[in-house]
C-alpha cells in the first residue's frame, strides 16, 4: 500500500527536451496554454576574469516541475470550498464541480503547479495520472522521458533510493508545504544561487 | 497586470474605504453622540451607514466578476477552518449585517441606546476580522512579493487613509446636504473634525514613508522576492513614484484644506472641494499601489 505517491527529477540527467510537457499535455488532452508540467530552463552566471584572460563561468540546467501532491496541501487548505482533496495514496485531486475558479490556490501553491484553465473558467492542475496510477501504469511524463530523468513511486521509497535532497534553485523552501518529491541535483546547482541563477524561459512556462 | 484582477482591485479598496469611513466617523459618532446630532427628526448617521453600506454592496458585486463560476459563491463559506478566503468573506457579511442591525437602530430613533453601542462594537470587531483576514489572504509562500510587511502596512494604510479622508469627505457632504454648515463645511468647524483631519493628514505622512521604505523592488528596504516559479517583473518605477507623488499632494491639499480651522477661525472657503480633491488624490494613488500589487502576482501580464 502506498501511502504518498511521489516524483523523482534527475536534473543531472534532464536535456530539456520536453517530451514529459508534451507527454502530459498530449495524455490529458490539455487545451493550448495550459501546461501541467514545465520545463523551467534555469541559468545564470557571465564571464569572469580568470588572470589575464577572460573566461565564462555560467550555470545552466533544466528542472521539470509538475504538482508536487504535497504532504502539506496548501492549496487545499487555502480554497475556501473544500474543492482539493488528497486520495489515501497521498494524489491531490481538484473536485471541478466544487471549484468556483476563485485561483486562491493558484497563489497559495509555491510551485506554480496549479493553473487557470480559460476553458472551463477553473483550475486544474497535474493529476499524477491517476487513472494509469490505478490500472497499475505510470504517469505519461514518467514513461516519456527519453532520458529516465522521471521516476515515481512511494515518496519512501524514493527517499531511499535516490536520497532526500528536494529543493534546487529556483525551487521554494519546501518546509511550507513538504513536496513528494526527490531531486539529484546538477552540478551546475551548487554555483546557482551565487551566479544569480533564474528561470530563463518564462514565456514557455 | 491581468484585467481578470481588476474586479479584487475594487474589491480589497473598496472593503478597505468602507472599513475605514466606518471606523473613522461612524464609530466616533455612535459614541461621542456627535458631531451628527439630529436635525429636524433626521439622523444624517443614518446615511453615512447607508453609504458604507452601499460601498460595501459595490465591493461584494465587483468580487464576483472575479470568479469563474459566481453562481458557486455561496461554497466560498465551506472552509473556514483553514482558508483566509473563507473567513474574508464571512466577515465581510457579518459587516454588513451589523451595519444593517445599527442602521435599524437609528432609523427606529434607538441610535443612543446600549443595543446601538453593542452593535456598533461588534460591527468594529468584524470589520478589523474583515481587514486582517485580507491582509492575511494575500501572505501567501506561492507569491513571495506578497508574503512580506509590506502587504499587511499596504492594506492598513489604505484603510486608515482612505477612511479618514474618505470620512471627511463623506461627512462634508451629508453635513452640508442637512444644512449643518453655514461656514460651508460642518466637520471643520467642530474640534473633533479638526482632530480627524490632523490625523488623517498624519496617516497620509505616515503611509508615504511606510511606502517608500517597504514597496517590494522599490522601497528602501524593499529586497527583491526569492528565485521563485513566479516570474519576478519588477513594475514600473513611474508608477511607485508616481503614487508617492500623489499620496504625499493629497496630504498638502489637506493641509491647505485646514490651515484656517486650525489657525481657530472657520473653515476657508471651498474647503470641501480642498477635501474632496485631497481624497481623489489619495484614492488614485492607492489605485496605483494596488495595480502595482497585483503585478507581482501575474508576473505583468506575461502568464
Amino acid at each position: 500500500m502506498v501511502r504518498q505517491y511521489g516524483f523523482y527529477f534527475n536534473a543531472a540527467a534532464c536535456s530539456g527536451c520536453k517530451a514529459c510537457q508534451v507527454a502530459c499535455k498530449d495524455h490529458n488532452d490539455l487545451q493550448g496554454g495550459l501546461l501541467w508540467r514545465r520545463v523551467y530552463e534555469v541559468a545564470g552566471g557571465g564571464w569572469e576574469k580568470a588572470g589575464e584572460i577572460w573566461v565564462p563561468k555560467v550555470v545552466a540546467y533544466n528542472v521539470s516541475m509538475a504538482c508536487n501532491h504535497c504532504e502539506v496541501v496548501v492549496c487545499g487548505l487555502a480554497c475556501p470550498t473544500k474543492a482539493i482533496w488528497k486520495r489515501d495514496d497521498g494524489i491531490v485531486l481538484i473536485d471541478e464541480s466544487r471549484c468556483i475558479g476563485c485561483r486562491y490556490c493558484e497563489w497559495a501553491c509555491p510551485y506554480s503547479a496549479i493553473r487557470y484553465d480559460a476553458a472551463t473558467n477553473l483550475v486544474s492542475k497535474c493529476t499524477f495520472c491517476v487513472e494509469s496510477i490505478d490500472a497499475g501504469l505510470a504517469p505519461a511524463c514518467v514513461t516519456s522521458c527519453p532520458l529516465r530523468a522521471l521516476d515515481f513511486g512511494d515518496i519512501d521509497d524514493l527517499r531511499k533510493k535516490y536520497g532526500p535532497v528536494n529543493r534546487v534553485v529556483p525551487l521554494p523552501d519546501p518546509e511550507s508545504t513538504k513536496p513528494a518529491l526527490v531531486i539529484t541535483p546538477h552540478k551546475d546547482t551548487a554555483e546557482a544561487e551565487r551566479r544569480g541563477a533564474e528561470v530563463a524561459n518564462w514565456e514557455e512556462v | 497586470m491581468a484585467w481578470r484582477e481588476w474586479p479584487l482591485v475594487a474589491f480589497t479598496l473598496l472593503g478597505q474605504l468602507a472599513t475605514g469611513i466606518y471606523l473613522f466617523l461612524v464609530l466616533p459618532a455612535v459614541f461621542s453622540g456627535r458631531p451628527f446630532e439630529r436635525v429636524a427628526g433626521r439622523n444624517p448617521l443614518l446615511y453615512v451607514l447607508g453609504c458604507v453600506m452601499a460601498i460595501l454592496g459595490v465591493a461584494a458585486a465587483a468580487s464576483f466578476f472575479h470568479l469563474g463560476r459566481p453562481l458557486g459563491a455561496p461554497n466560498a463559506l465551506a472552509n473556514l477552518r483553514t482558508s483566509w478566503l473563507s473567513r474574508e468573506i464571512l466577515f465581510e457579511l457579518l459587516f454588513i449585517f451589523f451595519l444593517a442591525v445599527l442602521a435599524f437602530l437609528f432609523w427606529r430613533g434607538r441610535g443612543e441606546g446600549g443595543l446601538a453601542k453593542t452593535a456598533a462594537v461588534l460591527a468594529a470587531g468584524v470589520a478589523v476580522l474583515f481587514l486582517i483576514s485580507m491582509a492575511r489572504l494575500y501572505m501567501v509562500p506561492g507569491v513571495p512579493a506578497w508574503n512580506r510587511a509590506a502587504t499587511p502596512f499596504s492594506f492598513i494604510a489604505a484603510t486608515l487613509v482612505l477612511g479618514s479622508l474618505g470620512g471627511l469627505a463623506a461627512g462634508g457632504v451629508v453635513s452640508r446636504a442637512f444644512g449643518f454648515a453655514a461656514a460651508g463645511y460642518f466637520l471643520l468647524s467642530s474640534p473633533w473634525g479638526r482632530v480627524l483631519a490632523i490625523v488623517a493628514a498624519a496617516l497620509v505622512a505616515v503611509s508615504v514613508v511606510g511606502h517608500a521604505l517597504l514597496t517590494p523592488c522599490h522601497g528602501v528596504l524593499g529586497r527583491r522576492a526569492v528565485p521563485s516559479l513566479k516570474p519576478d517583473l519588477v513594475p514600473p518605477a513611474v508608477f511607485f513614484a508616481l503614487r508617492l507623488v500623489l499620496l504625499a499632494g493629497g496630504g498638502v491639499v489637506l493641509l491647505a484644506a485646514l490651515r484656517p480651522a486650525l489657525k481657530g477661525g472657520p473653515p476657508g472657503e471651498g474647503v470641501a472641494v480642498f477635501v474632496w480633491v485631497a481624497f481623489g488624490l489619495a484614492a488614485t494613488s492607492e489605485l496605483l499601489a494596488r495595480f502595482q500589487f497585483y503585478f507581482y502576482a501575474r508576473g505583468g501580464g506575461r502568464r
